[in-house]
């Protein structure tokens, strides 16, 4: 099997990009620090979604359940005097549990009713979240009591998370299980006559991509002080990861990384100018990669790819 | 809490009406399903901008809502006609044999812009056109006559669209379509002719369920993509191209609907309508295509 080795010189532009990014952290205004850890979390959380929907080729349109799962817990468990760690972990949990389970069910269909499942799912849940008012509270929302410090862990959470889903995602594939996930993309019925148990492969995709979107929702969780359906359950967080990777080049391991950027960055554009018609741009940013560009803006051999230096084959 | 007939009759109609207005909606969806494998999740968002347009129609001519009927089916018909030539007939062609992801993604991007810009527009807020019909008495009992009337015509567009597909050379080579694509390929079918006539009617459909929508209950801008989720439950449960099983399995829908909203409260039909969703795509794992 072919492992590619990372060469030193491939490894210079992350580290400092890791570096700038933590001094960003430690130094930088409030705005710059909020602005940089929505844009970490959506990496994190768009590399998650990647693993699934990239590497497998299943459509996960509703990956805020597992941010959902992971915020929710965290505000009960903290509520319940855990520690912020404790909490944090146990969110991570929880959300990785959830996913086994669910992959038992979801995993039964077929690509496109997956997809279709998954946002029945997310849809479900939020209308739940609104209506059990006595535990979530609801429409109100549930505040979560100041934690000191909690800007530092959510900043430097999110980085690692990011940092750790990219090495994550790079690592996947080059192993076997991202081998297999690759032939079930391709064709999944030829993978398991070949041997390869779909749904073994699937389904440990499935948990670790959850594990990551529950760990990055305790982290919201953290920084926003408070819990609340919409922002846990609604379309925004539902989506945008989806809006990053496809845009970014699903199934690449810098392709969310990109089209988180590029995404957060528009976003911040569009806010400057008008607060309506943030639903539409990912619509619309939907629309186009569905129609011209279904490889995203790493997948075009020779495009961007070429402007960035990056060969074929490794991103 | 005593049985009282008059109740009990009300939660038949009010069901049996949500029912066939959302397998009118369902149909639509089902037929564009079955002849172009395209998934329209913009479906729901027709009706919610069909009801919408109804609204403002009736606010700003002060019309009698019958004429509603005659204008807004057809417009969409057009709409659905011309989303079909721009969008979807190119990204057929593109992905030849499978479709149905990026056509999910695509229209789902589309649902997204309708909602955001008619929230700008209009607002999230619900919508709906007053009537004021006296209700009908008949032996001691209050019938509401809007739904009444409304039930007989959804009953009779059902009946006319199911004539339409079994009776006429048209719908014949739709269902042809649905049932063997290259087959029916192979007979001389026009594809791309019926495949876009299709979409028209399904279109055309869900306007038709959007202004019933907009006089009987309300419409909201962001309620579209749940709508098109109700309506694949309908067809999950009924069958592509199916009509009286959507027809069926939409007052199955509607009946626990408006059950729950009696026995729980409205915030809870959301849910259990969304249960039943995510049940009925697992009662069907390869998908509601296969019989």
């Amino acid at each position: 099997m072919n492992r590619p080795s990372v060469k030193c010189s491939q490894l210079i532009l992350p580290v400092i990009l890791v570096l700038l990014l933590s001094s960003i952290g430690y130094a930088g205004s409030p705005y710059i620090k909020s602005l940089i850890f929505v844009l970490l979390m959506y990496v994190a959380l768009a590399q998650a979604w990647d693993l699934v929907g990239g590497y497998l080729g299943y459509l996960n349109l509703g990956f805020s359940f597992f941010i959902g799962a992971g915020g929710y817990m965290f505000a009960l468990l903290h509520k319940n005097h855990l520690g912020v760690l404790g909490a944090l972990s146990l969110a991570g949990a929880l959300a990785a549990i959830l996913a086994g389970l669910l992959s038992f069910l979801l995993f039964r269909l077929n690509r496109a009713y997956f997809a279709l499942a998954t946002l029945g799912l997310v849809l479900f849940t939020e209308s739940i979240t609104n209506n059990l008012a006595i535990i979530t509270g609801g429409q109100e929302g549930l505040p979560i009591e100041p934690i000191p410090g909690s800007t530092f862990y959510a900043y430097y959470g999110a980085l690692s998370l990011a940092v750790l889903g990219t090495y994550v995602k790079f690592k996947v594939r080059n192993s076997t299980l991202g081998l297999a996930a690759l032939s079930i993309k391709d064709d999944e019925e030829a993978a398991a006559s070949l041997g390869v148990n779909p749904f073994k492969y699937k389904a440990q995709l499935f948990v670790v991509s959850g594990f990551f979107a529950g760990l990055m929702g305790g982290l919201l969780a953290i920084f926003s002080s408070y819990v609340h359906p919409e922002v846990f359950f609604g379309p925004r967080i539902t989506l945008l990861p989806v809006v990053m990777a496809l845009l970014g080049g699903s199934g690449t391991i810098y392709g969310p990384v990109l089209g988180a950027t590029t995404v957060i960055l528009l976003d911040e554009v569009l806010l400057n100018m008008t607060p309506y018609f943030h639903l539409a741009l990912l619509g619309s940013i939907l629309v186009v990669v569905g129609l011209f560009m279904p490889k995203g803006l790493l997948g075009r051999p020779g495009s961007l790819r070429r402007i960035l230096g990056i060969p074929h084959g490794t991103a | 809490m005593t049985l009282d007939p008059t109740l009990i009759l009300e939660v038949i109609i009010n069901g049996v009406l949500l029912g066939g207005i959302l397998a009118l909606a369902a149909i639509g969806l089902s037929l564009v399903l079955g002849v172009t494998g395209v998934l329209n999740i913009m479906h729901g968002q027709f009706l919610v901008l069909a009801g919408t347009l109804s609204y403002l129609i009736h606010l700003a001519l002060k019309l009698n809502p019958i004429i509603l009927f005659i204008i807004i089916p057809p417009l969409f018909f057009l709409i659905g006609i011309s989303l079909e030539r721009s969008l979807i007939r190119p990204l057929v062609s593109r992905t030849q044999s499978t479709p149905l992801l990026p056509s999910i993604l695509v229209t789902f991007g589309l649902a997204l812009i309708v909602q955001d810009v008619l929230t700008f527009a209009v607002g999230d807020v619900a919508k709906g056109i007053p009537t004021h019909f006296p209700p009908l008495k008949f032996q001691g009992l209050q019938l509401p006559m809007p739904k009444l009337l409304s039930l007989f015509s959804v009953l009779t567009a059902t009946l006319s669209l199911w004539f339409f597909l079994v009776h006429t050379s048209t719908g014949n080579a739709a269902r042809a379509i649905i049932q063997d694509r290259e087959g029916a390929m192979l007979c001389g079918i026009d594809i791309p002719r019926i495949s876009m006539l299709i979409f028209g009617i399904g279109a055309a459909l869900a306007g038709l369920a959007g202004v019933y929508y907009s006089i009987i209950y309300t419409v909201q801008a962001s309620m579209g993509i749940t709508l098109t989720m109700i309506a694949l439950i309908l067809i999950a449960l009924g069958g592509v191209g199916n009509i009286l099983g959507t027809l069926v399995s939409g007052i199955i829908v509607g009946v626990t609907h408006t059950v729950v909203e009696l026995l729980l409260g409205a915030a809870w039909s959301l849910p259990v309508v969304l249960l039943l969703f995510i049940a009925a795509l697992l009662a069907r794992p390869r998908g509601v295509l296969s019989e």
